[in-house]
């Protein structure tokens, strides 16, 4: 594993942003049955999601959680010199995402911007990324941006993953501090399995291939710009390889499941959460659970499921085990510690960038 | 004796026979000829997780990654939860 220790950097906001509509997952019944949605709620956990309308992006969810961070802790906007925007679903293929939001935000031309291609290991990654340089910069302070709509690139004939993706957006706000506990991270990659999770078309391989949906070998309708998920082989991956490396991190630091006052996980489903829980004998009461009301919001997942969990609760002090994994195939966790009065509770909105 | 070993035998078969059948919304004869996951449309993941949790439930065991992951078929299900002790 590749693994790094980061200091005196504090987490200073988390905000997250969600579309208002909600969708419960029972409003599938007349598609595919109750019987299959009720089993699919069963082994998945979610219940419900919410979905972002026709006119707002991953970015304008990203905007709006952005400006709550930076309204709530007041920060100089010329203190920001760093931004990353994670996302899979860009407002355009050109620039980058991230120019709109220092735009929209009126951050300085002495601000980094650029953004990062990752679905669910995103966060950590990000994290990571936002850091590091924060670290070997001028800059005092850096802020990493998540945001997506997993459901734009989704078959609606596909059974297995329509019911399970909200959408939503993140901002966590890095600034420079001595006092700081450090951070730790650890990461694989296998590119091996890049097909696991793919939207084979609509980028330049694969170019000029059908719109139309056919039925493929799994018996789920769904055409080459269709996200494919290969089920079982990211289930396995998810439930060897992941906790795999959050065993290896903590016996790096010599810690345990005993050291941390939670554990917050890619909510990618509920059968994946228990299994890693079983077998890294975590107590399911540390794991917050989002996924039954937001579904799996990809890079989003786990600051979303902190914002659910301890956005009201304040002057606490929490060390917290993360752990992100997805398309890639990609897998990171890290050890951070940070204080609840900085985690915000999750704004509802529906506005959109009406010059994009 | 012989006939109470039998007996118990035939209750484990039906109470695997059954999670399949209320799994994958089959009869049981569906179950006799090769009854797999490359040539069943409706076992896709979720299918799948339903399947294991509903095996593990009712033999009450917890199968390994390895067991869980190349449980595909209703034949190799039997020979894995030999391994488990459920006698089949």
């Amino acid at each position: 594993m590749i693994h790094a220790r980061i200091n005196n950097l504090k987490f200073s906001a988390i905000s997250v942003a969600s579309p208002t509509k909600k969708v419960a997952v029972e409003s599938f019944y007349d598609i595919f049955g109750k019987e299959d949605v009720d089993s699919f709620t069963e082994m998945t956990g979610v219940e419900s999601f919410y979905r972002a309308d026709y006119n707002q992006t991953a970015g304008d969810l990203g905007f709006i959680a952005a400006n709550d961070a930076i309204t709530k802790t007041n920060i100089d906007l010329n203190d920001i010199g760093i931004l990353v925007f994670v996302t899979q679903k860009p407002d355009h293929r050109l620039p980058s995402t991230a120019f709109l939001l220092q735009k929209r935000l009126g951050l300085s031309t002495d601000c980094l911007c650029f953004d990062l291609n990752l679905a669910c290991s995103g966060f950590i990654f990000g994290l990571h990324s936002i850091m590091s340089i924060l670290k070997s910069s001028n800059s005092k302070a850096a802020l990493l941006v998540t945001g997506d709509t997993s459901h734009r690139t989704l078959s609606p004939s596909d059974r297995t993953m329509i019911m399970l993706f909200g959408d939503s957006g993140t901002a966590t706000l890095i600034e420079k501090d001595e006092s700081s506990s450090p951070s730790y991270f650890a990461f694989r990659t296998d590119g091996k399995r890049f097909k696991s999770i793919i939207t084979p078309s609509g980028a330049f391989r694969n170019i000029g291939a059908p719109k139309e949906r056919i039925p493929w070998g799994d018996g789920i309708v769904r055409s080459d710009y269709d996200t494919h998920m290969k089920g079982m082989d990211v289930f396995g991956f998810s439930i060897t390889d992941v906790p795999k490396l959050m065993k290896e991190l903590m016996s790096e630091l010599g810690s345990s499941p005993d050291t941390y006052d939670y554990f917050a996980l890619h909510q990618a489903n509920k059968f994946i959460l228990q299994r890693i829980s079983a077998k890294l004998k975590i107590p399911w009461e540390k794991i917050p659970l989002a996924l039954d009301r937001f579904g799996n919001n990809s890079s989003n997942s786990i600051p979303l499921a902190l914002a659910d969990r301890f956005g009201s609760e304040k002057d606490k002090k929490i060390r917290t085990f993360m752990s992100g994994f997805g398309a890639g195939l990609s897998w990171g966790c890290c050890d951070i510690t940070l204080g609840t009065e900085a985690i915000h509770p999750i704004i509802f909105s529906d506005e959109y960038y009406r010059d994009g | 004796m012989f006939n109470a070993y039998n007996n118990f035998n035939m209750d484990v078969i039906e109470r695997y026979k059954k999670v399949f059948i209320e799994t994958f919304k089959v009869s049981e004869k569906d179950l006799i000829n090769g009854f797999a996951s490359q040539n069943i449309d409706k076992w896709d993941s979720v299918a799948h997780l339903k399947l294991i949790s509903e095996l593990e439930n009712e033999f009450d065991i917890m199968l390994d990654t390895d067991d869980l992951l190349e449980l595909n078929s209703f034949e190799i299900g039997k020979k894995i939860l030999i391994k488990y002790e459920i006698q089949i």
